[in-house]
């Protein structure tokens, strides 16, 4: 399962949206997600994902991949859509027998967050799978620059940021290590009750942290060699531009706020 | 010769709350390394060969004497930043030297972090890149190479950083057979053809020999310094020390004191083959 985690995984290609500033994909992206919980009927939500469709089409990303970020959350998808049809109620009653009742809004709205959900994962999913993590933790540094004035250490963030993507795969692959190391020594950590399972995580995670306070130490050395100082006096390798396509793209998804608007009370609101 | 890095009586140790210890690793160290040398730096655990490392490029200043570096003294905080652009420094576990998710952009932490201008950083990340052959691996994800290859692009990071000397401090330690030699031939390609100093700290007795001078670390202080053929011919003062010798270079060295005459530093196969084959032609 832990492999299964596609935070941060790049998929390289050299498309439109591969090429386009992160800047700009960080807000479209954010823009897109706050849209999506905005559409209040069938045509509203067709069309952002006749949009993410587009998108996704476009950045030439394999439609297999999707299907890999959205595996891990398939639990979280059949339990809100359960939760939603069950407690919400409104509109026509479908069923009904002691203390349950299933209505048409119920259905409705466990269908709108399975597909929000869905599509919230996939947009962010193109995000990354189009975008170096050095290239979006520096899009991200300089859209949040400003906070700099109230003294937030944008850089320090977005380096760790960018240090916590790098060392993930290290770490699962720590922890496989380790495990088997434990497993090995006769360790039993796939019996016995959660309290019991949990407990047998311990040994686990000790020498896990001991050994990523080692590595933090190590790494700072390895840095401070390479004349790492912070922020200040810093050059990036790929320069970032927000020229045409950048301004086009962000000023049609501002328009496409317009448009599910419009939808949304053209067609009436069913949610 | 012009020398890049001066170790002058230097004196170490590590401070710890155990008073009583004796935690001296380096005692009154001197050695020089010229510009544009390729150094071997040899010793048993403990020797005070990687606390020797880390003295070169400031990340350890000495309690007795002096380092200097390219005449600037390691121990003053102001030269710490110039001190750091002439000596590259590359450590065991490549693992935890990488720093971006990308290997064009760790080999570009460097130079950025010196402030250079992009294009000029695309230029040296391109070249440094193809001349340790990991150019076509630009684009990958450093987690899913070889141990040799994250060695690699290890170096790679310091050469963009264009440092006139590169200090590794046992870079194959971690690596297989293949990856050992992927890095040698890297590290003799950075001396030989792009002139940088190389100083490389190993426990591998068949890669010291590949240098143009070996030091010989024992007890926090230098055991033999010369030539690999002046070094190795002292193979019972090395096996003293805890050290091993290459196998031929024992080989011979038994038969000689079983009367046959056959030089005393041979360092590897050929030459040994070919002394041996003398031998085998006279006395037929």
């Amino acid at each position: 399962m832990i492999k299964d985690i596609t935070i941060g995984q790049y998929f390289p290609g050299n498309s439109f949206v591969h090429k386009l500033d992160p800047r700009a994909k960080l807000i479209i992206t954010v823009l897109f997600m706050v849209l999506i919980f905005m559409c209040k009927n069938f045509y509203s939500l067709a069309f952002m994902l006749v949009l993410l469709a587009a998108a996704i089409a476009v950045s030439k990303v394999p439609f297999k991949m999707f299907f890999k970020s959205l595996k891990p959350i398939v639990p979280i998808v059949i339990f809100t859509t359960i939760l939603n049809i069950f407690y919400v109620t409104g509109g026509t009653v479908l069923f009904s027998w002691r203390f349950i009742t299933i209505s048409t809004k119920g259905i409705f709205t466990a269908l709108f967050m399975a597909v929000r959900i869905v599509a919230l994962i996939i947009s962010s999913s193109l995000l990354t799978y189009t975008t170096t993590p050095t290239m979006l933790t520096d899009g991200l540094e300089r859209l949040l620059s400003p906070l700099n004035k109230l003294h937030i250490q944008v850089h320090t963030l977005a380096m760790i940021m960018t240090l916590a993507l790098r060392f993930i795969p290290t770490l699962i692959e720590e922890v496989d290590k380790i495990m088997n190391a434990q497993k090995a020594r006769g360790a039993d950590l796939e019996s016995g009750n959660i309290l019991q399972r949990a407990k047998a995580l311990v040994p686990i995670l000790v020498p896990l942290f001991v050994s990523s306070i080692r590595r933090a130490y190590e790494l700072a050395f390895a840095m401070e060699c390479r004349c790492y100082s912070g922020g200040e006096g810093r050059t990036r390798m790929k320069k970032m531009k927000f020229g045409l396509n950048e301004s086009v793209t962000v000023l049609l998804s501002v328009v496409s706020i317009a448009a599910v608007v419009l939808i949304n009370n053209l067609f009436g609101k069913i949610i | 010769m012009n020398e890049i890095i001066k170790f002058e009586n230097v004196g170490f140790k590590y401070v710890t709350d155990d008073e009583a210890a004796d935690n001296v690793v380096i005692s009154d160290l001197s050695l020089s390394i010229g510009k544009g040398s390729f150094v071997a730096v040899l010793g048993h655990n403990g020797s005070g060969k990687s606390t020797l490392a880390k003295l070169s490029n400031a990340i350890l200043v000495p309690q007795k004497g002096k380092v200097t570096v390219n005449g600037m003294d390691t121990a003053d905080e102001s030269n710490k930043d110039s001190i750091r652009r002439t000596v590259g420094m590359v450590f065991q576990n490549p693992d935890n030297q990488i720093v971006a998710t990308i290997v064009e952009d760790d080999v570009a932490f460097g130079p950025e972090n010196l402030g250079v201008d992009p294009d000029e950083i695309r230029k040296r990340v391109d070249s440094a890149l193809k001349s340790v052959g990991m150019y076509e691996y630009k684009d990958h994800e450093p987690h899913k190479l070889s141990g040799g290859q994250k060695q690699r692009v290890a170096i790679a990071g310091i050469i963009a950083m264009q440092t006139e000397c590169i200090v590794l401090d046992e870079p194959t330690a971690m690596l297989d057979p293949r990856g050992r030699k992927e890095v040698m031939k890297t590290i003799k390609h950075l001396n030989k053809d792009m002139g940088i100093t190389v100083v490389f700290i190993t426990h591998y007795m068949d890669e010291a020999v590949q240098a143009d001078r070996v030091i010989v670390m024992d007890d926090g202080t230098v055991a033999f310094d010369g030539k690999p053929k002046e070094v190795f011919r002292n193979t019972d003062k090395l096996k003293a020390i805890g050290l091993d010798v290459p196998q031929v270079t024992e080989l011979s060295c038994l038969l000689r004191k079983d009367g046959i005459d056959i030089r005393a530093d041979i360092l590897n196969e050929e030459e040994f083959i070919e002394a041996f084959s003398k031998i085998a032609e006279v006395s037929e």
